[in-house]
């Protein structure tokens, strides 16, 4: 395959010159006039007022035909650069993506499998007898339980990919997930020091698909705890504003770390800094919670640099009546 | 070799736990850390006997942490860790100096292997040498202690990779040693280097000792074997 970025600059090298060729023919036509009056000067020709006159006014009219018509060749040029450039620009970062996400799921799916079987592995050559062996087999279906959540985020990812997600959209009142999700997730998190706070409003009521929506929370929390600093805090909650019902999601972490709040929901997109790197996830998340409300005919924001730190995720659905 | 120190680099817990353990059950002492820019300070302060590295980590990540250590002529040896084991990033941690690349999953019993290996090899270079500590070929003359070469009195310092070969064959001199066993002195079992890269650092040395490198007079090639040095 051809370098891109070749490509590129080959474009770049060709489009310029043929920019730098129609302004040298512009100043070439512009100085026509001029040259021609010198040339016949210089053979002896001599015009009277009326002659000289015709001279620069059929001068100046094929001057402006050449201008306006170069400058319009010149324009179509620069416009179609710059779409150009647009598209391989484009490309170039989706490959880059691309390359990134490879990178990030074979750590991701590797490290689980890495440890799991040293754990099991030891059992297996008598180097962990007693309390040691219960805990080596603990680990090790702790490590199996988190390759088996990240299998289930790759493959729920590619089928909403693949084809609009089949929901079953119903009444749902946003507080009783709030409350299942925390109260789920408060459990599976203990370990960590993390505390997941209810912030909740009675009746939001929305048309929701409950197991979508359950992931889309379950991802969110599981995201700000992930990224949530030190024993990180997380204030999960519902309200209203204007006709919309709102659910986000809130937590105290360091922020996004410049990373654009809109570009957070692209596929592979992850933050850029050492931490956000190093904290795992391959940027599937956010984009399978972005996919998943679009399908819900919600629409989900980003908000960074808040008073307090953190970040706050935002889901706007339409209010629905509850369910009678 | 038991008791030695070793420095295992790796965030993730589960795995710089069980890796810890197995090799303290092997009687080497142990220390972890799971930052790249932590491992730089603790290697700093007191070298481990090994490293064992990861790639992916924060604060700074392991080609980071190999490249500075070896900027800084930081000899500790390096044993790659990582889930990033295809073979440009193989290839990528070796030229940065790492000795050994181990791509995840693994074996226990071969991550055992190779600590093993790399220590043998790390010992091998540290310990003394059978023919002291210098070594004599006509005018130019050989520290192994400091890795400085003398030649008509100008004075050049040698890589560690260098003295290495020379030290392979100024142990048997007038024997000839096989490109793979200089291989495995130096650079290990499971070589990355072809063995033309062997020629490129035997042609070094003979264009810094032997008075005339194109007809030499001391390291000699043994047409489809390897190298004898006749001092």
């Amino acid at each position: 395959m051809i370098d891109r970025r070749k490509v590129i600059v080959l474009y770049w090298g060709a489009a310029s010159f043929v920019v730098a060729l129609l302004v040298w023919w512009a100043f070439f036509f512009g100085r026509q006039g001029t040259l021609l009056a010198e040339r016949m000067r210089a053979a002896g020709v001599q015009l009277d007022d009326h002659q000289a006159a015709a001279l620069d006014k059929a001068v100046s009219e094929s001057g402006r035909m050449f201008l306006s018509e170069g400058g319009t060749l010149c324009a179509l040029l620069l416009v179609s650069m710059w779409f150009v450039m647009r598209t391989l620009t484009r490309e170039l970062a989706l490959e880059r993506r691309q390359k990134n996400f490879l990178s990030a799921i074979t750590h991701e799916l590797r490290s689980p499998i890495a440890s799991a079987r040293l754990y099991v592995e030891s059992v297996l050559l008598g180097r962990a007898d007693g309390p040691k062996r219960d805990r080596y087999l603990q680990r090790a279906m702790l490590d199996l339980d988190r390759l088996r959540t990240r299998v289930d985020d790759l493959l729920e990812t590619a089928r909403v990919n693949s084809s609009k997600p089949v929901l079953a959209l119903e009444p749902i009142d946003l507080a009783t997930v709030a409350r299942d999700v925390v109260e789920r997730l408060t459990r599976e998190h203990a370990a960590r020091g993390a505390r997941i706070e209810l912030a909740t409003e009675p009746d939001v009521h929305v048309r929701a698909d409950m197991r979508a929506l359950d992931t889309v929370l379950a991802n969110l929390v599981s995201n700000a705890i992930k990224y949530g600093g030190k024993d990180p805090r997380v204030v999960v909650g519902t309200g209203h504003a204007r006709s919309k019902a709102l659910l986000f999601v809130r937590d105290f972490g360091p922020g996004l770390g410049g990373a654009d709040p809109k570009r957070i929901f692209e596929p592979f997109v992850r933050g850029d800094d050492d931490d956000v790197r190093a904290k795992g996830g391959v940027g599937l998340g956010l984009y399978l919670v972005r996919e998943l409300v679009t399908a819900m005919d919600g629409r989900v924001r980003a908000e960074d640099g808040l008073e307090g730190g953190g970040t706050r995720i935002e889901i706007e659905f339409a209010r629905a009546e509850a369910k009678p | 070799m038991s008791g030695e120190k070793l420095l295992v680099v790796e965030d993730e817990v589960h795995l710089a736990e069980v890796i810890a353990d197995n090799l303290e059950l092997e009687g080497y002492s142990v220390d972890v850390v799971g930052d790249g820019l932590e491992a730089l300070d603790r290697i700093r302060a007191a070298p481990p006997a090994l490293v064992l590295l990861d790639v992916m980590l924060p604060g700074m990540d392991g080609f980071g942490v190999c490249a500075t250590l070896r900027a800084e002529k930081v000899d500790v040896p390096i044993l790659f860790l990582t889930a990033r084991s295809d073979a440009d990033d193989r290839i990528r941690g070796l030229e940065l100096g790492g000795d050994d690349y181990l791509g995840k999953p693994f074996e226990l019993r071969e991550l055992m292997l190779r600590v093993a290996a790399i220590l043998k090899r790390a010992q091998w270079a540290r310990s003394k040498t059978t023919f002291g500590d210098r070594l004599v070929l006509g005018e130019a003359s050989v520290d192994f202690k400091t890795y400085a070469a003398s030649v008509g009195g100008k004075v050049y310092q040698l890589s560690t990779k260098e003295i290495l070969i020379l030290r392979a064959l100024a142990e048997h001199p007038g024997d000839v040693i096989s490109r793979a066993e200089i291989l495995e002195r130096v650079w290990g079992y499971e070589a990355f280097p072809t063995e033309r890269t062997i020629d490129n650092f035997i042609v070094r040395l003979r264009r810094l000792l032997e008075p005339d490198p194109q007809n030499p007079r001391y390291i000699h090639t043994v047409r489809g074997t390897g190298y004898r040095l006749t001092p």
